[in-house]
């Protein structure tokens, strides 16, 4: 018993090593099981009464749905700075490209739910009205040009240097090159986040699939019209409130 | 099962060395036939499957293609690279065939193959592709002028021996991995990828001879410069398909050296399906399965070695899988070739260094030396050989050539509205493990001091016309498009 526990114990440990972001997957089903008990929904949409301050007190579950819905497209990435990396170095560099990667969508959600609560709340537009039209929005992203070429372009790299500030520079690089990438990618997916919010997992759950598919999968590429076809839909049938 | 219309087992087309079918006359009855042959293709409508045109646009194109017609499907850069060139040269013979025979021609005819590894004169372009006028004085459609080819090459300059070298190739002991195996990465169907995942054969000698036949300076685009370094209009060339059958033979001969070397057992790689067209114009698909032993299967060998009965190779015990490549040195600042030689110097840092040192000792430690995160607008049309701490002009150099840089099909991998597949980065990977150990063995293997070169293959002269050779070029050597490299690396597995 021993032996064959030892083996399989051997057998994921070399597995792990072909993996090295298999801590920063962790840290994403980690984030999902977060999310569906319901952890930061609080402070998003019913925390705050002072309207100016509504969009920065969503930041920390927009940050936590960042985690658990983009991550998972910039694994392979991760994976190739802790394969390109020193050993020595190698948790430092996936750390500083994951948080850099992060935080470039930090940045973009700033914008977005200024912008979200802006339109919402200033302007009065409805909240139904709102998620039908960035619905259609993200539909015809999906049809776009630059969609496309953002999702073909996530195999590009920058160098990566093995030692010192420049290891750390050059990660950053390559984080800021892949979260703009996906930004361009996946901006329009994610305002629909912006509206319904994180506490809809059954929305995060659809659309992660989505973008994951279509990121890391050679089948999921294909799927750029169809999802352009339901994400169409699904704004016609909110629009009618159906 | 053998492949409709293939010859029966007992009657074998043999594929034959075209330097021995032109050693006594440019145009054999082979030659003559292929050529005639050509020219016939050559005349009918693009729309025609079987014309010479459509064929080559199987390969790739500029032009868009008819409705419904399989145009740009050359797979490249992963394990499906051997099996589709294989059917595809296996559908051009037949319906090369059908026209040699419809033109009175040999009825055995056979694609030859062209081994430009061997010594002089087989280095050189078959003088029945120099030649430009066919016996009976008319145009000779196996001849390409430049800039289609390099003057030095039609001018009869020997291949550089890096360019030609098969033997980094042929000692690899597995079809895929541990990377880079002989036959590439695990990949999905795909026009252009990623380097990374090409097979050894793949980048040396294949992507070499499509680069070194067209020289630096070669414009890419709309087949109006070097046709074999374009992959929209190399098949145009009929060398292509001389130097197809040739790749397919290595294949062949790898199987035939035994011992672990044995096809992918894989259901994704023996049942993936592609699709060609036959003599008739009738689309035809087959798929991996059924081109694994070309003498049974598509009824044809080669001159140099018997059918394959690969079920009766002896097996060997695959190697345990181990741990991923460990990073021990690397380039710090980029590397950016011009046409001319460079050279860097790694030094791998304390922490890494007995590592480094252990793995050039014998021992199941493999040293691989990676060129990362490669850019180029263009095919500078320059290979360049990497070497690992090359000596002086008068060593044996080939014993320090660790594999070479061609860069054959740049453009469709930077096409930003393809798909590409594979491992982030355009990178090559070279197995250093032998001269690592070589060096160690002479005393030279510092691990604070590795020097990795790379130097421009040149086309030289005949033996014996060093001082007399025109190689009709007038390009200046130093003006190559730029190839950024973004690191070197040398990794321990």
């Amino acid at each position: 018993m021993d032996g064959v526990l030892n083996a399989l114990a051997q057998r994921l440990a070399l597995t792990l090593r072909w993996r090295p972001e298999w801590r920063v997957a962790a840290v994403v089903a980690a984030t999902w099981i977060a999310l569906a008990a319901g952890l930061g929904t609080h402070a998003s949409h019913t925390g705050t009464h002072h309207a100016a301050l509504a969009p920065i007190a969503g930041l920390p579950g927009w940050s936590l749905m960042v985690v658990a819905m983009m991550v998972p497209v910039t694994l392979p990435a991760i994976r190739h700075v802790g394969m390109s990396s020193m050993r020595s170095r190698r948790q430092r560099a996936m750390a500083i490209y994951t948080i850099v990667y992060v935080g470039v969508w930090v940045l973009f959600g700033i914008t977005a739910l200024g912008t979200e609560h802006l339109v919402r709340v200033h302007l009065g537009i409805s909240h139904t009205l709102l998620l039908a039209a960035v619905l259609a929005v993200a539909g015809a992203w999906q049809l776009t040009r630059a969609k496309r070429r953002a999702l073909f372009a996530c195999g590009r790299t920058v160098p990566l240097p093995p030692l010192g500030r420049r290891a750390d520079a050059g990660c950053t690089r390559y984080a800021v090159l892949q979260g703009w990438r996906c930004v361009k990618s996946c901006w329009a997916i994610m305002l629909v986040m912006v509206v319904v919010g994180h506490s809809s997992l059954v929305w995060m759950l659809a659309l992660t699939a989505l973008v994951v598919a279509e990121e890391l999968t050679v089948s999921g590429r294909r799927l750029t019209r169809p999802a352009a076809g339901a994400l169409g839909v699904a704004a016609v049938a909110v629009a009618l409130g159906l | 099962m053998a492949v409709s219309g293939s010859q029966p087992a007992s009657s074998l087309f043999v594929r034959r060395d075209i330097w021995e079918l032109e050693k006594n006359e440019a145009f054999d009855p082979i030659t003559l036939a292929y050529a005639k042959a050509v020219k016939v293709m050559q005349a009918r409508a693009a729309t025609d499957p079987t014309s010479w045109t459509f064929q080559g646009a199987i390969h790739g194109a500029y032009a868009a293609p008819p409705p419904g017609a399989g145009w740009n499907q050359c797979q490249h850069q992963g394990w499906f690279f051997l099996p589709w060139h294989r059917m595809y040269v296996y559908y051009l013979e037949r319906i090369v065939r059908a026209a040699v025979k419809a033109a009175g021609g040999p009825a055995d005819f056979a694609l030859p193959y062209w081994n430009y590894s061997k010594p002089f004169p087989a280095n050189t372009l078959p003088i029945g592709f120099r030649t430009t006028t066919l016996p009976d004085g008319t145009a000779n459609p196996l001849s390409l002028a430049s800039p289609k080819r390099l003057q030095a090459i039609m001018n009869g300059g020997q291949l550089s021996a890096t360019v030609t070298n098969i033997s980094i190739a042929m000692g690899k002991t597995s079809f895929t991995t541990p990377a880079p195996g002989f036959g590439g990465g695990k990949v999905g169907p795909q026009h252009f990828g990623n380097f990374n995942d090409s097979g050894a054969l793949e980048l040396t000698p294949h992507n070499t001879i499509h680069v070194a036949l067209c020289g630096q300076g070669s414009l890419v685009g709309q087949c109006r410069g070097g046709f074999m370094i374009d992959p929209n209009c190399a098949a145009l060339d009929p060398i292509f398909w001389l130097h197809h059958a040739n790749i397919d033979r290595l294949w062949n001969n790898w199987l035939a050296l035994g011992g672990t070397r044995v096809n992918p057992p894989d259901s994704s790689w023996k049942n993936a399906s592609f699709a060609f067209y036959d003599e008739n114009g009738t689309k035809v698909t087959l798929t991996g399965s059924q081109v694994l032993d070309s003498a049974t299967q598509l009824g044809y060998v080669y001159d140099d070695v018997a059918s394959l009965k690969m079920a009766s190779l002896p097996p060997e015990d695959a190697p345990e899988p181990g741990g991923p490549p460990e990073l021990v040195a690397a380039t710090q600042e980029p590397v950016r070739l011009m046409g001319g030689p460079a050279a860097v110097t790694i030094s791998a840092p304390d922490e890494t260094q007995e590592l480094l040192r252990t793995a050039a000792a014998p021992g199941p430690e493999r040293v691989l030396v990676t060129i990362d995160d490669i850019k180029a607008d263009i095919n500078p049309g320059v290979v360049y050989a990497v070497f690992l701490n090359a000596p002086g002009d008068d060593g044996d150099r080939l014993k320090y050539h660790i594999g070479n840089i061609a860069l054959f099909g740049i453009e469709k991998m930077n096409d930003a509205d393809e798909r590409h597949d594979g491992a982030p980065g355009f990178q090559h990977v070279f197995d250093a493990t032998e001269v690592a150990g070589r060096l160690a063995e002479e005393g030279r293997w510092d691990p604070s001091a590795v020097t990795v070169t790379f130097e421009p293959a040149e086309v030289l002269p005949p033996p014996g016309e060093e001082d007399t050779w025109d190689s009709g070029e007038s390009r200046k050597k130093s003006a190559a498009p730029p190839i950024e490299i973004g690191r070197v690396s040398i990794l321990v597995a």
